[in-house]
């Protein structure tokens, strides 16, 4: 168990810049998800940390330790990689022995943990097969397996259970998150799935093209967001982002766009005022379950536009409209609207307090 | 007492219930199709399947007489093998082919007379030696390519290929000149080294394929679990033995059967089986019968390597076609 910290890290490969100027503090014992797109360099940064990519610029450090120039044998740290990386002349067991049998460990103490780590994992059954024999998920639990037999400094997870099923996956989030707590063992899991990040994760670390985005808890992810890509990257379905003018009008600031006018709550306003926009061009942003829907317009529902399309979800459906040249998603109850043909009339309210503000050319949320 | 009417009218039926079944198959995916198309098979595609044995008859006959004359001749005793029937007599030829009184005098006389065994010992050693060499550092070079990331690397594998392009008396002179100096000449690690300038970028070539085969994360999980990379490497060896298997036949084979090098930088002391062979056509006559049984000694060793070995070399074989 250690802290892990990466200071001014790059990775490049050839021309491209995989990780750019990476600092970030991974505490003793913590659960950081690394969360991001395809290719926005969240392997190749946990590579680094495991000692199999070499570290273009700056230091990593383990346990107060730099470890830029240890192998990755001497590192003692657990990876479960993105293809299983299983060994396909062992059986189960002795994948899953042979990082204990590397420790000199007794012969009995190894089989306890292998058959323990086995009852968590459910795989019991297959310790006799080869992997060639297991099925992807099964392979998948393997890896995992393998990791979680050991007790090392710290756990390395590369998008884990990304090739499980649905009904799987969701078991094994609550798994790994509660071994993970059992341990203590400081946990680095890579995922693009916004879902794992946000229900495991003590600290989620968002990055895009190589660089990190923002590292808070789930909750302020989702509440705070950084920036207007970290703000759409997070929640299903994404947050609506819609372009408008701040304007001052009765003493107050507004947001203006063709189709409507939002008032800025004073809180916001006073910031925005700061902010100095380019132009005073903002986008404002409302997430899809902050929105009210009504077919009758009236004061708290000032936003009018027309049904695009409407999916139903079970007990809530998402109402895609159409705003001038716009589209807002809306999450709502099922039945809130009863005519849900297309280029039907709709009006969306809001609350003030739910509304986010983006500087249009940096991208940085105004708060107050 | 059966009436014979209604037997074939039984026997009819019968055949329009297999009909039925046929036809219940077509129904059933799966297996059943496959039975369907055994069906189909037998009935129309005979005369293919006659063409087909035919063909495979007379090539193994091609390809086996050789053997058989070779072998029969090394048996023969002198008059024997030369006597010809009448003209004609398509029979006595026959006969020629199969009966003879068998012996063995060939085989002494030619490890009596001559030094044979040492000949036999000099190939054994500069074959085996060779494929050692091109194994070990095809291995290690072949690995070093395939995992490393380096500038110029394509280039650096496509020249080593490249050597393996020149025709092998283009070859020869120079390497004359070059033992010469070296005063290696007339030795062993003469041809030891001749031979491993051809097998070793061939080696490497079909080693290269296998170790593409192996994914990476496999020597990375070991290396995580606590292993060196050179234990790594070692641990993936049991996944490209196929590939050293066809590697270690086929440089034997280059080795074992090359006239050339042995016959030009091999002298007396460094003789092989194929030269000292070809010294039994002497002045004084070819000695057809020794001649013979000193294919057969040459011939045997490598038939046992290939059974001993072929189901990884077919494996291997295949597997790296298809890899490149
Ligand atoms: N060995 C390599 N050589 C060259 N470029 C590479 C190499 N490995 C990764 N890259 C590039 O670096 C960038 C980051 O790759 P990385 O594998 O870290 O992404 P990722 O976030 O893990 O993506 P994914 O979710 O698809 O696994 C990508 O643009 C990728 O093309
Ligand atoms: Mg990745």
């Amino acid at each position: 168990m250690a802290a892990l910290t990466f200071n001014n890290v790059w990775k490049r490969y050839d021309q491209v810049e995989a990780v750019k100027n990476l600092n970030l503090d991974i505490r003793d014992g913590e659960f950081l998800c690394l969360l991001g797109p395809s290719g926005c360099g969240k392997s190749s940064s946990l590579r680094m940390i495991a000692g199999l990519e070499f570290i273009s610029e700056g230091e990593i450090s383990l346990g107060g330790q730099r470890i830029n120039e240890l192998e990755p044998r001497h590192r003692d740290i657990a990876m479960v990689f993105e293809s299983y990386a299983l060994y396909p002349q062992k059986t189960v067991y002795d994948n899953m022995a042979n990082p204990l049998r590397l420790r000199k460990m007794s012969k009995d103490e190894i089989d306890r943990r292998v058959k323990e780590t086995a009852a968590i994992l459910e795989i019991e059954r297959l310790l006799g097969r080869r992997p060639s024999q297991l099925s992807g998920g099964q392979k998948q639990r393997v890896a995992i397996g393998r990791c979680l037999v050991r007790e090392p400094k710290a756990f390395l997870f590369d998008e884990p259970i990304a090739h499980l099923d649905a009904k799987l996956r969701a078991r094994m989030r609550g798994e790994l998150k509660h071994i993970q707590k059992t341990l203590g063992t400081t946990t680095v899991y890579v995922t693009h799935d916004q879902l794992e990040g946000m229900s495991m994760a003590d600290r989620i670390a968002i990055m895009r093209d190589g660089v990190l985005q923002q590292v808070a808890t789930p909750h302020e992810i989702f509440n705070r967001p950084a920036n207007v890509w970290v703000a759409t990257f997070i929640g299903d379905p994404p947050m609506n982002v819609l372009n408008a003018e701040v304007q001052t009008a009765d003493g107050g600031l507004v947001a203006r766009a063709p189709e409507y006018t939002i008032a800025i709550p004073d809180r916001q306003a006073a910031a925005l005022s700061n902010a100095r926009l380019t132009d005073g061009k903002v986008q404002i942003g409302i997430r899809p379950e902050a929105l009210r829907l009504s077919q009758t317009p009236d004061a708290a529902h000032p936003i009018a536009g027309r049904i695009y399309a409407v999916q139903p979800l079970g007990d809530v459906e998402i109402v895609d409209v159409r705003v001038g040249d716009e589209r807002i998603l809306v999450k709502t109850e099922l039945g809130t609207i009863q005519n849900e043909d297309i280029d039907v009339p709709v009006f969306m309210g809001y609350k003030p307090e739910k509304l986010y503000f983006f500087d249009a050319v940096t991208g940085e949320a105004v708060y107050e | 007492m059966t009436n014979p009417r209604t037997a074939t009218e039984a026997g009819s039926t019968e055949i329009q219930d297999d009909r039925a079944a046929v036809k219940d198959d077509d129904l059933v995916p799966g297996p059943a199709v496959d039975a369907r198309d055994q069906v189909v098979r037998g009935r129309g595609s005979r005369i293919v399947g006659i063409a087909i044995s035919t063909f495979l008859t007379l090539y193994v006959i091609w390809t086996l007489a050789p053997f058989y004359i070779m072998i029969t001749s090394s048996f023969k005793a002198k008059g024997d093998a030369f006597s010809l029937p009448a003209e004609g007599d398509w029979g006595g030829a026959a006969e020629k082919l199969i009966a003879f009184t068998p012996t063995t005098q060939h085989y002494t006389d030619l490890f009596a007379q001559g030094e044979f065994e040492r000949y036999f010992m000099n190939s054994l050693i500069a074959a085996l030696s060779s494929a050692i060499i091109s194994v070990v550092f095809g291995t290690t070079a072949a690995y070093a390519i395939s995992r490393g990331r380096f500038r110029g690397k394509k280039d650096l594998y496509f020249w080593i290929i490249s050597t393996r392009m020149a025709p092998v008396v283009a070859v020869t002179v120079p390497l004359y000149a070059i033992f010469k100096n070296f005063q290696l000449l007339n030795t062993l690690p003469a041809l030891i080294l001749a031979y491993t300038v051809f097998n070793l970028p061939f080696a490497i070539w079909i080693l290269k394929g296998f170790f593409d085969a192996v994914s990476y994360e496999i020597e990375e999980a070991y290396m995580v679990d606590g292993h060196s990379r050179w234990q790594a490497l070692w641990k993936i060896i049991p996944l490209v033995a196929p590939g050293l298997a066809a590697v270690v036949v086929l440089c034997v084979l280059l080795a074992w059967n090359d006239f050339i090098f042995a016959a030009v930088m091999g002298g007396e002391a460094a003789k092989t089986l194929p030269v000292a062979t070809q010294g039994l056509k002497s002045a004084s006559g070819i000695e057809w019968g020794q001649i013979m049984a000193a294919g057969m000694v040459t011939v045997a060793p490598m038939l046992l390597l290939g059974i001993v070995i072929r189901k990884y070399m077919v494996q291997g074989l295949t597997m790296g076609a298809v890899k490149q």
